[in-house]
């Protein structure tokens, strides 16, 4: 029987419960410095407090990480809302997981279509998925499981029909306000999409694994851990996202798969 | 000294030309006078290009090598040096841009973000995620499909972004209705490397696509404007800047990629206008069933 468990409250707090070496992989979505409303947090918190807050987490995610588990964390350059001027959080959650330990193992480029367009400037349309590891040598890959079309049809020196490595440029559709309208997600206002998830679990766990989304919002991570066989824990600070994540676990997870 | 300095400043500065020297000098550019700097500094990785290898042994070389191997150290002051000049040398509207990418040292990604530190009393506007195919591959982890290019304004608001000049078609793009077709060609490019069998191949073993360096030009400078790259290589950025009506300098320490680069500039190649009719050439990786029917659709890419 395959578990998803989420609680409601701060998860630097929650996340002291967990077991060291218990968890094969954590995957998040943390909350930008963007003034966005996330329900209760005032997400514009001065960039040292962000800076805070993820390593903190990062600190206690290293810990329940077992020796071969990954961390996933998705994360982009934002605009800063005085100066317009780039602030590339990618490159400072970086710097945290390096001095909690992690190895770098990719810095997955997440390219998507359709957001708002800009003038003064090029329009944002990439966020980063940084793929941390704990032990460099010794991490749960599973390329097999997500190996994309080639581009030669016709190529004699390997075969062709096995597909070939999905690279670390990725596209993903965003998950916009029309889909969050047949799933009931409106009251959500960032959403990462369930392939990309699907994508993530598969490479980085077996079935039967635990993972962890110190911060999961409307629940994709357990839906999809769910629907792949993985057990899932989740953290959430608001907890008006209760209703919807039991709804969409019962609901979505019991649906044909998500991609 | 003096009496030479202001001599040198009676003389009136030369453009359109390439020097054979260090650009960690630029003393023959006066102060504010270059629009935009644009460049693809080496990347210090020490990797010999063009090898053939059989056994773990290189059997053939082919390229033109250049010193790719100084200590972390001197590279990093190397490139404080010339991007100091570059910012001496930029006009108050103008800007910078830096291609640059990951590197990977034993095993580990290190992110190009040092490059911030060198750029601290400018505006980072942009960070341009560069997505080709093609590459090594690997099988321990996701195989590299990108490089950065950092984009760096002088002042916050008054900079070159001539927008309309580089719109790319809309996802929907239809040319029967011209209006509103023609979008902002975002953060994220998709432009392919330069192949064995273009025209524009030449013996470089890093030669940036002139694709790419053109969107650059052309947003980030105006007709008769300066560009100037530091690190020239085999002259893209020189022989673009010209056919787009600009002037350039450009500065590297190779004898041979200058001759290269000078003979590059006297070539009339008529630049390939780029078509339109696919619009698959602006967008990249798409979804895996998208991709794979669009592969399906076409015969031998």
């Amino acid at each position: 029987m395959v578990e998803a468990k989420y609680e409601f409250g701060d998860c630097l707090e929650l996340m002291k419960s967990l077991k060291t070496n218990s968890i094969k992989m954590a995957v998040t979505s943390p909350p930008y410095n963007l003034n966005k409303s996330y329900g209760l947090y005032a997400d514009d918190v001065h960039l040292d407090e962000w800076k805070k807050l993820i390593d903190k987490s990062m600190k206690e995610v290293h810990r329940v990480l077992t020796k071969d588990g990954s961390f996933f964390l998705n994360v982009s350059p934002v605009p800063d809302k005085k100066t317009k001027e780039i602030i590339p959080l990618d490159s400072i959650a970086w710097q945290l997981g390096k001095k909690n330990g992690f190895f770098l193992r990719n810095k997955i480029v997440w390219h998507f279509n359709n957001m708002q367009n800009c003038v003064q400037r090029l329009s944002g349309r990439w966020e980063a998925v940084l793929w941390f590891v704990k032990d460099i040598n010794d991490y749960v890959f599973n390329l097999k499981e997500i190996k994309i079309p080639c581009i030669t049809k016709k190529d004699k020196r390997f075969n062709v029909n096995a597909g070939r490595n999905p690279t670390d440029v990725w596209y993903f559709d965003r998950v916009n306000n029309m889909t969050k309208k047949k799933l009931g997600l409106e009251d959500h206002p960032c959403i990462y999409p369930g392939p990309m998830i699907e994508r993530i679990i598969k490479m980085s766990t077996n079935k039967g694994d635990w993972i962890l989304d110190p911060f999961v919002g409307s629940g994709t991570t357990l839906v999809v851990a769910k629907n792949l066989g993985r057990n899932s824990i989740g953290y959430e600070l608001d907890k008006k996202f209760e209703e919807l994540i039991k709804t969409r676990l019962t609901k979505e997870a019991t649906q044909t798969k998500l991609n | 000294m003096l009496f030479m300095k202001n001599l040198k400043k009676m003389e009136k500065m030369e453009v359109n030309k390439l020097y054979c020297k260090s650009s960690e000098d630029m003393s023959e550019i006066d102060d504010e006078s270059i629009s935009l700097v644009v460049t693809s500094p080496p990347y210090n990785i020490n990797i010999k290009y063009g090898n053939k290898h059989k056994n773990g042994k290189v059997i053939s070389t082919k390229g033109i090598k250049y010193q790719d191997n100084l200590s972390e150290e001197e590279y990093k002051k190397l490139l404080k040096k010339v991007f100091q000049e570059c910012q001496r040398v930029l006009k108050k509207n103008g800007s910078i841009w830096v291609n640059i990418k990951n590197r990977c040292k034993d095993g580990i990604i290190i992110p190009p973000f040092w490059i911030l530190d060198l750029f601290k009393d400018m505006y980072l506007k942009n960070i341009i995620i560069w997505n080709f195919d093609w590459g090594g591959s690997t099988n321990k982890r996701f195989a590299p499909r990108y490089e950065y290019i950092f984009w760096f304004t002088k002042d916050k608001n008054e900079y070159i972004f001539n927008l309309d000049d580089i719109k790319i078609p809309a996802l929907n793009y239809r040319p029967d209705r011209f209006k509103s077709q023609w979008k902002n060609p975002t953060d994220a490019w998709y432009i392919q490397l330069v192949s064995g069998n273009y025209p524009e191949r030449t013996s470089h073993p890093a030669q940036y696509p002139e694709e790419l360096i053109e969107r650059i030009i052309k947003v980030a400078s105006n007709e008769n404007d300066i560009v100037l790259d530091p690190f020239i290589g085999s002259g893209t950025t020189a022989r673009v800047a010209k056919d787009l009506k600009r002037q350039f300098i450009g500065y590297d320490t190779n004898k041979e990629y200058i001759n290269m680069a000078d003979k590059r500039l006297k070539l009339s190649i008529q630049r390939k206008k780029h078509e339109t009719k696919d619009t698959r050439q602006y967008y990249f990786s798409m979804d895996n069933k998208t991709l794979s029917d669009f592969i399906k659709n076409k015969k031998g890419r």
